[in-house]
């Protein structure tokens, strides 16, 4: 499987400098025109404890990480114990005796070692043992022949910025060493990049935090209100560095609560706004979720999902929030709750959450993952001119006051959309209420209006099921295909790429891919006319519960066709994990 | 200019005698005396018998949830700067649930008002123990007398750094419309504490009693709003001898002032409709 990529795994301790390695390697190979994801396992501190930094670069845009390992980088002997399952008969394995006393082999291949003292060639000539990451940089550049023009490029990208020509210097100087080296090694292995390219000038590196925050401001977004919670983070962070500049505010909250409560605040004062968190931020959300919902102020929350319950594992990815997202909060609300599946979608859906929220004056819940948010993906430009800004029934205050015209916030429009007004507009003055409330928006406990209203608002969910702004699911693989896979978010990437394995291995073309993109509202239409020509139906997730498989079912009606590939470990899928899981099914 | 009429929105549910009738007079009485408009004027409350009073106040509002009333204010006013924000809520709703967030609402010091109106008992839910209940105080939920300390609103507000104190009385209305008005006026967050008595379930603390205990602080030699010493002397001995008026008043940074001058358009304000203006935002992940 891995005849298009080549993967690189870096292991040591957390403090190491392993990740800064990794992100240089990626910039090195980006300029080098490969397509790359990365797949960062750190553990939930500072320091101590084992990193690794995966990288794999493809010969084409690549969603999902590798179960193999190409090239492995060993600073301590722990990396064995994480890695040694990936090698194969072909793989390089690079270590540093100075913390590699004991080579643990993996059984059933025998890779090719290589001792590399880099900490001591680095101390030795820099005097700081720091540099060892670049001198290892320039070991996997000579073992895959980088030009060195990229390399240059890649190293200076990164330091330059950072910290200036002399230190970029004294980097390129310990690259050059590494790749000596290497070089000077009899008969050392050489393995080759993918021999295919992306176009790199018209391609981005990012992460899916990045790409949420760049729809995010693209798509009007003017107040961020938001508490640290990995893995949502960067979002508040890169959006307190730039949403000022687009002339917007974030402001720090002191919980979750107060987080999503002056989102709403925002919202219903006019600016586009969103909070970004996890799981455990989610579900303090929810009482303020209700409460969007009921008084009908449009609110963003952007869900980096990791694995709970309750803590759980923050730097770990899961998809396990999918039932808490469509039904969290007491009572009935309309609400949308969205799935991106890869860095182009979480700008994309971004952008777009606040169209809908606007348009359809609910909640609206973006879930993307901890192994989406926090790693790097080579993927084409963000086209900006895709987006369109619509604001729905905001009404200008020459609407507002025309003649003969009585502005009711929530009147009982046909399809549930009432005419909206926000402070400062003459004509519009009313009570947006969390209470049970008339059209007017004063508090009532009529029971006739009661149903009314309820019905109004639930309305919204029929019409914002076929807006253009909801992202429909997406179909891959044949037509005539037996067995069907359903996924959501980051799976499809593995998922496409698994049925093209198992099309190798079987030559047959015997699985077709339904991404659910939106998940309330749901596709049903679709979902069942997926369903029913199909023979079996796997539904692929990660987490314990069969979530979205639960969802499918919820709305189709049972037939003993769905089939559930789960996995809660806190990893994410691997292509070749997904198509060994489906043909042990399918034999 | 308003009248108290025009800014009135239906028949209020409150009992007859209700404190909060006051306050909501009072309200009115500072938005006439500051010539505020009603669509500049934004009322947000949380829940409870006080946290009613934007339903019959004639301005924009926002009846929110239990406790959160104060960061839905803030979130008001930061995406719109040029907004007038009136909080009001009672003694359950601010200083149980939401307690926190007024800690964080007076450290923070985003230009908005806080009104609330301390009854010292849940009264919606019919005469439960309340934070700010006196020690000894029977209710249904303290039948033996309410054994915690009482919440000293005006302490937690001095020493979280609000940057306006002041302490009103609903029998005062014409004193409290004013200390509102001036609250309203300061730059960054301002707390007035009201006594504004339930006469349905609490027969402790009333019209009388509260008559009783307060006395007017600018009366008091030496009287000095910019004293901290002063203001957190006074607040210290409420719960024998209420200080009615303005107890602190600073000027310091206001929350995002700087981003306000910076950029004088609203955050609500701004014209979002080129998502491509923002493009060059991507240009640090191209290629180098």
């Amino acid at each position: 499987m891995t005849s298009g990529s080549i993967n690189i795994a870096i292991g040591g301790e957390a403090g190491d400098g392993i990740l800064s390695a990794g992100e240089i390697l990626c910039k090195i190979f980006f300029e080098s025109g490969a397509g790359l994801c990365t797949y960062k396992n750190f553990p939930s501190r500072i320091r101590g404890g084992h990193t690794s930094y995966s990288i794999r670069a493809a010969g084409g845009y690549c969603s999902s990480r590798s179960c193999e390992t190409d090239i492995l980088v060993a600073f301590d002997e722990e990396t064995f114990d994480f890695h040694n399952g990936e090698l194969k008969d072909s793989s390089i394995v690079i270590y540093d005796p100075a913390k590699v006393k004991n080579i643990k082999k993996p059984e059933g291949c025998s890779p090719t070692y290589y001792e590399i003292p880099f900490a001591e060639l680095a101390s030795k000539n820099f005097s700081k043992h720091l540099y060892k990451n670049t001198v290892m940089v320039g070991v996997i550049a000579a073992i895959l022949n980088i030009e060195d023009a990229h390399i240059v490029k890649g190293l200076s990208a990164l330091i330059k910025a950072k910290k200036g020509e002399d230190v970029l210097k004294i980097n390129m100087s310990a690259c050059e060493l590494g790749m000596e080296h290497y070089r000077k090694i009899e008969g050392a292995k050489r393995l080759a990049m993918p021999s295919g390219k992306i176009d790199a000038a018209d391609s981005l590196m990012i992460t899916g935090n990045e790409a949420v925050t760049l729809g995010a401001i693209a798509g009007g977004c003017r107040f961020i209100a938001a508490y640290p919670i990995s893995p949502a983070t960067e979002i508040f962070e890169m959006m307190c560095s730039e949403l000022p500049k687009a002339g917007g505010t974030a402001m720090q909250a002191e919980d979750e609560i107060a987080a999503i409560c002056a989102a709403i605040g925002a919202g219903f004062a006019g600016a586009r706004s969103m909070t970004s968190t996890s799981g455990p931020g989610l579900s303090l959300m929810a009482e303020a979720i209700g409460l969007a919902g009921c008084a009908e102020v449009p609110v963003v929350i952007v869900d980096a999902q990791r694995p709970g319950p309750s803590t759980g594992l923050p730097t770990k990815t899961e998809q396990g929030d999918l039932y808490h997202a469509i039904f969290c909060s007491h009572g009935d609300i309309p609400r949308i709750v969205i799935a991106a599946a890869d860095v182009g979608e979480c700008f994309e859906f971004a952008a777009n959450a606040f169209n809908l929220a606007e348009i359809y004056q609910c909640p609206v819940i973006l879930l993307t993952e901890q192994v989406i948010a926090q790693n790097k993906f080579a993927a084409p430009k963000f086209d900006y001119s895709n987006i369109e800004i619509n604001r729905g029934r905001l009404l200008s205050e020459a609407e507002l006051n025309k003649p003969g015209y009585k502005f009711l916030r929530y009147e009982f429009a046909s399809d549930g959309v009432s005419p909206r007004a926000i402070p400062s507009q003459a004509g519009g003055v009313h009570l947006c209420n969390g209470n049970e409330h008339l059209e007017s928006g004063r508090i009532t406990e009529d029971p006739e209006l009661r149903r009314k209203i309820t019905d109004k608002r639930m309305k919204k969910i029929e019409a914002a099921a076929s807006s253009k702004y909801l992202p429909a699911p997406k179909f891959y693989g044949d037509d005539a295909a037996r067995y069907g896979v359903i996924v959501m978010g980051s799976n499809t990437g593995a998922a496409v790429e698994a049925i093209d394995i198992i099309s190798a291995k079987t030559g047959r073309r015997d699985f077709k891919i339904m991404q659910t993109r939106s998940l309330m509202p749901f596709c049903v239409e679709a979902a069942a006319e997926f369903i029913s020509k199909r023979e079996k139906v796997f539904v692929v997730e990660n987490n314990y519960s069969a979530q979205l498989c639960g969802l499918v079912k919820m709305h189709i009606p049972a037939h003993g066709k769905l089939v559930s590939v789960l996995k809660y470990d806190g990893m994410s899928f691997a292509a070749a994990e997904i198509a060994d899981r489906l043909m042990t099914e399918v034999r | 200019m308003l009248t108290t009429n025009e800014l009135t929105y239906g028949k209020s549910t409150w009992c007859p005698g209700c404190g909060h009738y006051a306050v909501l007079n009072a309200i009115q009485r500072a938005v006439i005396e500051l010539g505020l408009k009603k669509e500049e004027t934004v009322c947000v409350s949380g829940i409870g018998c006080s946290s009613k009073l934007p339903e019959y106040l004639d301005v924009y509002g926002f009846h929110t949830m239990h406790g959160r009333s104060l960061p839905h204010a803030q979130g008001v006013k930061l995406a719109n700067p040029e907004l007038t924000v009136i909080n009001v809520g009672g003694d359950g709703d601010g200083f149980a649930i939401g307690c926190g967030h007024f800690v964080h609402a007076a450290r923070r010091n985003v230009d908005i008002t806080y009104i609330l109106m301390n009854n010292q008992i849940y009264s919606l839910t019919k005469g439960q123990t309340s934070p700010t209940s006196d020690r000894g105080f029977i209710t249904k939920t303290s039948p033996e007398g309410a054994e915690e300390a009482p919440v000293n609103t005006l302490l937690m507000a001095l020493t979280a750094g609000a940057t306006f104190v002041g302490c009103g009385f609903s029998s005062e209305v014409t004193g409290l419309g004013s200390l509102i008005a001036s609250a309203v006026k300061h730059k960054g967050f301002s707390f007035i504490n009201v006594m504004s008595p339930c006469v349905t379930f609490n027969k402790l603390n009333t019209y009388d009693s509260y008559k009783k205990q307060s006395y007017k602080f600018e009366e008091t030699t030496g009287y000095d709003p910019q004293s901290y010493e002063k203001a957190i002397e006074a607040a210290l001995g409420y719960f024998e001898r209420k200080p009615l008026g303005l107890l602190f008043k600073t000027e310091t940074s206001v929350f995002k002032e700087v981003h306000m001058s910076e950029h004088p358009i609203a955050p609500a304000m701004q014209d979002i409709s080129d998502p491509k203006k923002h493009s060059n935002l991507m240009e640090r992940y191209l290629r180098h």
